[in-house]
């Protein structure tokens, strides 16, 4: 059986690809709530997921990952970093501390695992990469700036690194507005004018899990690329 | 716990110190992108869901420290 790290697995896009991939893959979920982390854990298919308590903002990163992976002696096929912090603030008002931690969450905790992933120990395993993007990366909307920096960052690391680590495919989604638990409420109260803007209406996490699966499991002849996956919000 | 909130409200604002009868719409820099920025204070910081129509219905400086700090 195949093993999957995924990132920021407590979030509710993150939960559900995990759920989903559990029917086949082994798990490995991480995140920095050790209890939400276990309770994620009993929601899934299969007894012998794995759990890597991780706080991208604050741990040593690549040391935390390399000791956990020996311990268990597990090497993962698979990443999925969806791990990532969506902030909002006008340019004017952006601190430093605040622009760090938001490339802290969402690029830097991804090369840093990459990194490790990359070395010869751990290297032949490794199928698949993928980086959850933002449409943000791709559309300028007011107050969006570090969001959109961070978020376009991981573009150009699937471009770099699809070629540096080839024959390891990586690829990139571009997500649109998605609805989940943590996102209902601000897109419930603009839920007619979202579904205006977006010929397929609003998005589901099940759509994730799909594009996962396609990327995982079928020779896609696809790496370096950027998938958007917005509802054809982006081509209004 | 106020005096922390005034001085929050004046940097967003970009103003030396605001004053609770101050409009809101009296300052150069509010706009929805403020508003938006005064929301995810609420919410970051004081833990209160307030949301842009009830943004909306604010006259005064005042009307947001109520609703935080309350």
């Amino acid at each position: 059986m195949e093993t999957i790290l995924i990132t920021g697995s407590t979030s509710s896009i993150g939960q559900e690809v995990a759920i989903y991939l559990s029917k086949k893959y082994k798990i490995i979920l991480s995140g920095r709530d050790s209890s939400k982390l276990s309770n994620l854990k009993s929601q899934l298919y299969g007894e012998n997921h794995l759990i890597w308590v991780c706080d991208l903002i604050k741990d040593d990163i690549a040391h935390s990952l390399l000791k956990f992976l020996n311990e268990y002696n597990v090497k993962p096929s698979h990443f999925l970093h969806v791990g990532g912090e969506f902030t909002i603030s006008p340019i004017r008002l952006q601190k430093k501390e605040k622009t760090l931690q938001s490339f802290q969450i969402n690029v830097f905790s991804a090369i840093e695992i990459v990194s490790i992933l990359s070395k010869k120990e751990f290297k032949k395993d490794l199928k698949n990469i993928v980086f959850f993007s933002s449409i943000s990366a791709k559309r300028g909307k007011a107050g969006y700036s570090v969001y959109s920096a961070a978020k376009s960052s991981l573009i150009g690391l699937t471009k770099t690194l699809s070629i540096e680590l080839n024959p390891i495919k990586v690829n990139c989604f571009v997500l649109g507005a998605i609805k989940t638990k943590a996102t209902e409420e601000i897109l419930n109260d603009n839920e007619e004018t979202l579904n205006f803007q977006i010929p397929l209406g609003l998005g589901s996490s099940s759509a994730i899990n799909d594009w996962t699966t396609f990327l995982l499991e079928k020779n896609n002849w696809m790496t370096g690329q950027e998938l958007i996956i917005d509802g054809g919000a982006s081509v209004l | 716990m106020k005096d922390e909130l005034l001085e929050k409200l004046a940097e967003i604002l970009e103003v030396d110190q605001v004053s609770i009868n101050d409009k809101l719409e009296s300052y150069e820099e509010w706009d929805s992108l403020t508003a938006l920025t005064i929301i995810a204070l609420a919410d970051s910081d004081y833990n209160k869901k307030l949301t842009n129509d009830m943004l909306k219905e604010f006259k005064t400086i005042d009307d947001i420290v109520n609703f935080i700090i309350n």
